[in-house]
C-alpha cells in the first residue's frame, strides 16, 4: 500500500518538476525558432528557414558595437568581482558558520535589493557625469553582483584545500606570496576559471543598470530592450538565441571547472 | 667507504645515547636542536610550560603524547608556524625563533600528506630546489634520487591523486628531504595510513634516517610507533615533558605512573606504606620490602604497578624470591604469540596478565585457577596522586 503511495507521489514530483522545466524552456524554444524565420516580422511558428537575421545581427554596426561594450564591461566586471571575491573567500576561510552566513547574506545584499533601485541610484549619482565614469560605475555595479557567486564558488574549494598544503610549501621555502601564488591559486584555479565565467555572464545579462547609467553607450540587453520597443524584427531573436546558447554553454563549462576543483581535492 | 659510514652510523643509533658521540664521516649530519625552557600560551589556557629538550645531531627523537599534550606545540614552534611566548630555540647554537618558516632550512611531512594537488610527483618534490634557484639539470638530478630513495622512480608523472596513501607519504617524505635539511619533522606522518602499511612505512622511515644522516623530531600519540623508530622518546603530558629516555628506559624505568600507564600497559595495585620502608598490598595479601630508592616518606599511599607480561604463572612451589598471589582466569584473548588474560584475585582486583606462548602452550580456559608471581625486580612503585 504505502510502495504504491510513495511511487504515486514520486510520480506527482516527476510531472511537477517537469511542468517547471517546461514553462522556463518554453520562452527558449519559441525564441530559438523565430529566429530563422524568412519573414520581416516575428513569427511563431517561423516561416520557413533562413540565417539571414543571424547576418543582418552582424552586418549591423549597431548590434556589433553593443555585443563589443557588453563583452569588455563582462571582462572588466568578472576581473574585479573574481579578485575580491577571492579575498573575500580567504577571510571566510575556516571561519565559523555564523561569520560566512552573515558576510554572504551582506553580499547577497545587492541580489536581494530589487535590481531597478539599485540601477535608480546609480543613475542619480552619476548622471551628471559623462565619458568614461558611467562604465566604471556599472563595470563595478556588475562586479558587486557577481561577487556573491564568487564566494560562493571558491570559497568550498577553499576550505577543501588543507592548510598544510600551504604550511609545506612554507618548509619547502616558499614567502607566504609565493605559496599563495605557486600552491593557492594553482590549487584552486579551476574554482577560479568557473567564478570567472559566471561573473562575466551575471555582468553580460544586466539590463537594468546598464539601461539607466549609460547614457548613449549601448550594450546587448540595452539594444535588445531598444529594438523590442521600436520594431520586432527576427533580428532581436537572432540576438537573443545567441544570447542563450552562449549562456548555456558558458554554464556548464562554469560547471565542470567548479566539479572539476572539487574533485582534484576531494582525496586528501 | 660511504657505505660503511653508513651502516655503522646506522648500529650507532641503535644503541642510542649510551654509546656517547655518534660520528658520521660522510655527508652532511643533521643538527643540533635545544629548547630552552620554551613556553606557549594562549589567552587563557598553557599549551606549553618550559619545555626544555637537548637534541643530539642525528638524533631520532620523539614527542609522545595524547592530543594536547603541548607535542604539536612544540613542532609548531619549531617549524615556525607557532610564535613561543617565551624561552629561547637554538639549532646548532643560533637562535631561529626570529626566522620564518621558509628561512629555517627544515623539512616536514605532515599527517595529511599535503602534496600540492596540481602539480605531478615530480614537480613537487622539485618545488623546494625550483625555490632555491637550483639548476635545472640538478633538479632533475636530485629529484630523481629522492624519488628512487622512496622507491618511486617510475612514479615522476603521475598526480597525487592517482597514487595510494603510502605512496603520497612517501612522495611527501622525498619532497621534505630533496633540499637536504638537516632536520626533519614529522607530525604523525603515518596516522593516516592502515596498520600493515605503517608497519612497514616505520621500516622505511628507519631506512632513510640511516641514509640521510639528518635530525627527525618525530611526533605521535601511537607508543608502539614512539617505541620501535625512536632513539630517545620525550614522553609529554599537559604541556609539560613527563621523561626523557630511550624507549627502553621509558618502558622498563619509567619516572611516574602517567608514563607507565601511556606507554605499554600497567597493572596497579595501591599499597600503604608501612614503618621500615615496607608496603602492605592488601590485593596481594602481603607486606613486601620497598626498594631504597622510593623516596617520599610522607607519602602514606604507594602504588604498585607491575607490567602484564611481568606476572608471571608459576607452579605451586617455586614462587620463591617473588610475590605470589592466587587468581581465576575470567577470560583468556588469544593474540598468536602471547595469551593475554583477564584475571580476577583473590582479593577481587583484576588484573592482566601477558603469558608468551608457543603452538604447544595450551589456553587456560574461563574459570581455571591459577598461581601468580611478580619479581620484585620488576616492579614499578609510585606515589598515589
Amino acid at each position: 500500500m504505502t510502495t504504491i503511495r510513495e511511487a504515486g507521489s514520486s510520480r506527482m514530483l516527476h510531472l511537477g518538476f517537469a511542468l517547471i522545466l517546461l514553462f522556463l524552456l518554453v520562452p527558449l524554444l519559441v525564441i530559438i525558432p523565430m529566429s530563422f524565420s524568412e519573414t520581416r516580422y516575428l513569427a511563431f511558428p517561423p516561416v520557413g528557414f533562413s540565417l539571414k537575421w543571424y547576418g543582418a545581427f552582424f552586418q549591423n554596426p549597431r548590434w556589433i558595437g553593443a555585443l563589443g561594450w557588453s563583452v569588455g564591461v563582462a571582462i572588466c566586471a568578472a576581473l574585479v568581482a573574481v579578485p575580491a571575491g577571492v579575498c573575500a573567500a580567504l577571510y571566510l576561510r575556516h571561519r565559523s558558520g555564523a561569520v560566512v552566513n552573515v558576510v554572504l547574506g551582506a553580499l547577497l545584499g545587492a541580489q536581494i535589493v530589487p535590481t531597478i533601485i539599485l540601477a535608480l541610484g546609480i543613475r542619480l549619482v552619476t548622471a551628471p557625469f559623462t565619458g568614461s565614469l558611467p562604465v566604471v560605475v556599472v563595470t563595478l555595479a556588475h562586479a558587486t553582483l557577481a561577487l556573491p557567486f564568487v564566494v560562493a564558488t571558491v570559497l568550498p574549494v577553499l576550505n577543501k584545500l588543507d592548510v598544510s598544503v600551504e604550511k609545506a610549501a612554507r618548509m619547502c621555502g616558499a614567502t607566504p606570496v609565493q605559496a599563495f601564488r605557486h600552491i593557492t591559486i594553482p590549487a584552486i584555479r579551476p574554482a577560479l576559471v568557473g567564478a570567472f565565467v559566471f561573473s562575466f555572464f551575471v555582468s553580460f545579462d544586466e539590463l537594468m543598470i546598464a539601461l539607466f547609467t549609460f547614457q548613449t553607450i549601448e550594450t546587448l540587453p540595452v539594444r535588445i530592450w531598444g529594438e523590442v520597443r521600436q520594431e520586432l524584427t527576427p533580428v532581436i531573436a537572432a540576438a537573443t538565441s545567441m544570447l542563450i546558447a552562449a549562456t548555456t554553454a558558458a554554464v556548464i563549462v562554469g560547471q565542470a571547472h567548479i566539479v572539476r576543483a572539487s574533485s582534484r581535492l576531494a582525496d586528501k | 667507504m660511504a657505505g660503511g659510514g653508513d651502516a655503522a652510523g646506522a648500529t650507532d643509533r641503535r644503541w642510542g645515547l649510551e654509546n656517547g658521540s655518534r660520528h658520521r664521516g660522510n655527508a652532511l649530519t643533521g643538527a643540533r636542536i635545544l629548547f630552552s625552557s620554551i613556553r606557549k600560551v594562549y589567552r587563557r589556557d598553557v599549551a606549553l610550560s618550559s619545555f626544555s629538550l637537548a637534541i643530539e645531531a642525528g638524533e631520532f627523537v620523539t614527542l609522545l603524547g595524547p592530543s594536547g599534550s603541548g607535542k604539536t606545540t612544540a613542532l609548531n614552534i619549531l617549524a615556525g608556524f607557532t610564535a613561543a611566548s617565551g624561552g629561547t630555540l637554538g639549532v646548532d647554537g643560533k637562535s631561529i625563533l626570529d626566522l620564518p618558516p621558509e628561512k629555517r632550512e627544515i623539512g616536514m611531512v605532515f599527517q595529511g600528506y599535503s602534496l600540492f594537488p596540481h602539480m605531478t610527483v615530480a614537480q613537487n618534490v622539485a618545488f623546494p630546489l625550483a625555490l632555491r634557484r637550483v639548476a635545472k639539470s640538478e633538479i632533475a638530478r636530485r629529484v630523481g634520487e629522492a624519488l628512487e630513495m622512496v622507491r618511486l622512480g617510475s612514479f615522476g608523472a603521475r598526480m597525487p591523486n592517482e597514487l595510494s596513501g603510502g605512496q603520497r607519504q612517501r612522495v611527501a617524505f622525498a619532497r621534505a628531504v630533496v633540499f637536504r635539511p638537516r632536520v626533519l619533522l614529522m607530525d604523525e606522518p603515518l596516522g593516516a595510513l592502515d596498520l600493515k602499511l605503517r608497519e612497514a612505512m616505520q621500516l622505511e622511515i628507519k631506512r632513510y634516517h640511516a641514509e640521510l644522516g639528518c635530525t627527525v623530531i618525530f611526533v605521535t600519540h601511537d607508543q608502539g610507533e614512539a617505541l620501535a623508530l625512536s632513539d630517545r622518546i620525550a614522553v609529554m603530558t599537559d604541556g609539560e615533558i613527563a621523561q626523557v629516555g630511550t624507549p627502553a628506559e621509558i618502558y622498563d624505568r619509567p619516572d611516574s605512573q602517567y608514563v607507565a600507564e601511556f606507554v605499554g600497559r600497567i597493572n596497579v595495585f595501591p599499597g600503604q606504606r608501612r614503618p621500615g620502608n615496607r608496603i602492605e598490598i592488601p590485593d596481594l595479601g602481603l607486606t613486601a620490602a620497598l626498594p631504597d630508592t622510593v623516596a617520599g616518606a610522607a607519602a602514606e599511599t604507594v602504588n604498585m604497578c607491575v607490567r602484564p607480561e611481568d606476572v608471571e604463572i608459576v607452579g605451586p612451589a617455586d614462587a620463591s624470591g617473588m610475590l605470589a598471589c592466587d587468581a581465576t582466569v575470567e577470560e583468556a584473548y588469544f593474540l598468536g604469540d602471547t595469551v593475554s588474560y583477564s584475571v580476577a584475585l583473590a582479593a577481587g582486583r583484576r588484573i592482566t596478565v601477558e603469558h608468551q606462548r608457543r603452538a604447544s602452550t595450551p589456553i587456560m580456559p574461563a574459570g581455571s585457577r591459577l598461581r601468580l608471581g611478580i619479581r620484585m625486580s620488576s616492579a614499578h612503585y609510585f606515589p598515589a596522586v
